[in-house]
């Protein structure tokens, strides 16, 4: 095989796609050069990733492809349509707009954009790679027949080998007094981080009012994450921080500190937070939705994907005061993710690749 | 999962024992859905600038002395004093100027506060539409009855969708097979239409309507008549293809009503009449007056509802006939369309071993009214 190139639409440091390709970039240069482009690159990447605007007389547009599929973009399409090399789909999953249709209608056209995009390419790959059963399901429903499932390469050994970070440590040790429940999602209306506020509210309200809850992830929607944070305020929840997008040392620090992983989301391609909640060995309560049940793999306590604020404030309440409990779900946590092994992920890539190429 | 169930278990207990109030699952809906259901208000920059503005009104007076007389320097009183006078018509001429400036510009702030806040105004109230609809589409969603006009033209439409479904015939038999049972065999047909056939190979072209399995349309091919069948049933349509007669499948109204006026010389129905809606038996009077050619024939053959035999025996054989058509309502039909003349010619008398046989009048009256002939053929001329 020549050098294999990756092309995601936009590129962000802790964005998962971008992450992913990263992660398949380092295996990919053991087979040759091999670069990861994109559309829109955050600055802090602009020496890892390049524009597809740019003229770069490194970039060979006659090499392999990898498309990381996972919005509409035309500039991205036309792109795609103009490399004269074999194209190799990896489907991340397109959020169905449902999801934005009453909030952000524009966003929804563009993610229906993206399934139309995608759905008008299944005859132009040599091969459709799906980074989870759920995600292979959803692509063949477009119309792709042979969708392999090739599993996203989560670096989660880097993570838990980060130093903590000492001020997180410290704010951990002289505020976080009581129990901490941990969100890691992205403020954006299918993760129903609504949901989990409200959770919060009634098992503080009620039940367990030492409980501290942080929610971490970027903003990627400002004036969505604006109402999050106005829902957040006027429940006057006492413990709860909303930290937006954390470095990694500060993660890591709140996975090692945490009682409790919780995951609200109505739609998941994959869910990488309960892959990273696994390497910390953290008892995950989650509703059963897209492929959330499908990663966690019977770990966790998994509620029907309706759950309301009712039954997740019970469950939490359940993990936090059963000690029993919280360490059997700690341990199977810790048991499935050997089912994440990022060298088992970057062999998988390369065998599938080499098949379709 | 059991620990789910458990877990369902408690809250439900918790709910019974009060501890949840009453409706507390759609008050949370509801306050979720207040911040993150909707789209964000925008902040209003309005008021500020309103406030703004207030305070350039309120500062519009310029304050004159600007030198104060006070001193702790001697004679520095005087001193001041003596330049203000000597400055006091320059400055009272340039504050004047300036407060009339004020003046401008406060009034044009205003203006524009006015042409400002005209738009947000509508646009707010567009966008407290456009969330009412969101809320009726939610409820509507929901299971919500639909009211108002569109509601009973919904209701309206389902009512007609409702009737047309038992209207609907579509059995699992088909037209020949029904036929075959009960209209005779082919070659019966052949015999009884010949003479008809005879008739109309002087009226070329002929277009016969509901051709059925196309015995006229053959008699017609043997005496070498122009003819053309038009057939509603796909599988009736389709064999008289097969058999070379030149049919085709279509409504017969709606191929009359492409033909040239005056150009038809024989429109022919036999046993279809009966099957058409009163709307139709009507326009196609009209319309077979347009397009025969002076001279023309009009030929429909159809149940005698004269005979109360036909009821007994024939007419609620077939489930798609609609109404027997009286001959005189034909005749009217005839008159009222423009033809110049019309006659019937009465068709299929009883079998006579089934009529009163006693010679008697009650007899005879009996039989003309009880065992009349079973079909009439009504001739109209264009």
């Amino acid at each position: 095989m020549s050098g294999i190139d990756q092309l995601v639409v936009s590129a962000s440091s802790r964005d998962a796609v971008t992450t992913a390709a990263l992660n398949a970039q380092e295996i990919l240069c053991e087979v040759g050069p091999s670069q990861v482009l994109a559309r829109h690159v955050h600055e802090d990447l602009a020496s890892r990733v390049r524009r597809i605007g740019d003229r770069c007389p490194l970039i060979d547009e006659a090499a392999p492809l990898i498309f990381h599929g996972s919005i509409g973009d035309d500039e991205v399409s036309s792109y795609v349509g103009r490399r004269t090399g074999p194209l190799v789909l990896q489907y991340h999953n397109i959020t169905p707009p449902k999801f934005f249709e009453t909030f952000d209608p524009a966003f929804g056209q563009l993610l229906a954009l993206g399934r139309r995009q995608l759905t008008h390419l299944q005859h132009s790959v040599a091969g459709a790679f799906a980074v989870s059963e759920y995600n292979a399901a959803d692509l063949e429903a477009m119309g792709y027949d042979d969708v392999r499932v090739v599993p996203l390469i989560i670096h989660t050994d880097r993570l838990r080998e980060l130093p903590v970070s000492e001020a997180t440590a410290e704010h951990l040790r002289a505020v976080v007094t009581g129990p901490l429940i941990l969100c890691v999602a992205q403020l954006l209306p299918h993760k129903r981080v609504d949901l989990i506020l409200q959770a919060y509210h009634l098992l503080v309200t009620h039940h367990l009012p030492e409980a501290h809850l942080v929610v971490v992830g970027a903003q990627r929607h400002q004036r969505y994450a604006e109402n999050i944070v106005a829902l957040a305020q006027d429940l006057r929840l006492p413990r709860c921080w909303l930290a937006g997008e954390v470095e990694d040392e500060v993660l890591a620090g709140l996975y090692d500190r945490a009682d409790v992983l919780v995951v609200a989301s109505a739609h998941e391609g994959v869910c990488v937070p309960l892959v990273e909640a696994m390497a910390f060995g953290l008892p995950i309560v989650a509703r059963a939705n897209a492929a959330i049940p499908e990663t966690l793999g019977g770990a966790g306590l998994l509620l029907e994907g309706g759950a309301g604020p009712l039954l997740l404030a019970e469950a939490l309440l359940a993990v936090l005061t059963d000690g029993r409990l919280r360490a059997e779900l700690g341990r199977r946590s810790s048991e499935r993710l050997a089912a994440f092994d990022p060298q088992l992920a970057k062999a998988a890539l390369l065998t599938n690749l080499a098949s379709v190429l | 999962m059991q620990l789910v169930e458990d877990l369902k278990r408690s809250v439900e207990a918790r709910r019974r024992a009060g501890l949840y109030p009453q409706g507390l699952e759609d008050q949370l809906d509801e306050h979720a859905r207040q911040f993150a259901g909707h789209r964000v208000a925008q902040r209003d920059p309005i008021p500020h600038l309103r406030a703004a503005i207030e305070e350039v009104a309120q500062k519009r007076d310029i304050h004159r002395k600007v030198i104060a007389p006070t001193s702790s320097v001697p004679l520095g009183s005087l001193v001041h004093r003596t330049a203000e006078r000597l400055q006091r018509r320059h400055l009272e001429d340039l504050a004047t100027q300036m407060e009339a400036f004020a003046a401008t510009v406060t009034g044009a702030l205003r203006l524009a506060l006015e042409v400002l806040e005209r738009p947000q105004q509508d646009s707010q109230m567009l966008l407290e539409q456009l969330d009412a609809v969101l809320e009726r589409i939610r409820a509507l969603e929901a299971g919500a009855p639909l009211g108002g006009p569109l509601g009973s033209m919904i209701e309206r439409v389902e009512r007609l969708e409702a009737a047309e479904r038992q209207r609907h015939f579509d059995p699992f038999f088909s037209n020949e097979r029904f036929e075959a049972a009960f209209r005779g065999s082919q070659e019966a047909l052949r015999v009884g239409y010949a003479d008809l056939a005879d008739r109309l190979t002087d009226h070329p072209p002929v277009i016969e309507i509901g051709c059925g399995q196309g015995a006229l349309l053959e008699l017609l091919a043997e005496r070498s008549t122009p003819a053309k069948g038009v057939e509603l049933d796909g599988e009736l349509a389709r064999l008289c293809q097969s058999k070379g007669l030149p049919v085709e499948e279509r409504d017969g109204l709606d191929y009359l009503q492409v033909q040239v006026d005056g150009s038809v010389g024989a429109i022919v129905l036999l046993q279809v009449i009966e099957h058409l809606s009163h709307q139709q038996v009507a326009d196609l009077f009209l319309l077979a007056h347009q397009k025969l050619r002076p001279g023309g024939l009009l030929a429909i053959e159809t149940v005698n509802p004269q005979s109360l035999y036909v009821y007994a025996r024939a007419f609620f054989l077939d489930p798609t006939h609609s109404t027997p058509v009286h001959p005189s309502y034909l005749e009217f039909l005839a008159r009222e369309a423009g033809f110049s003349g019309h006659s019937i010619d009465w068709r299929n008398p009883v079998q006579r071993d089934e009529v009163l046989t006693s010679d008697t009048e009650d007899a005879r009256r009996l039989n003309d009214l009880i065992f009349g002939p079973q079909d009439y053929l009504f001739l109209g001329v264009r």
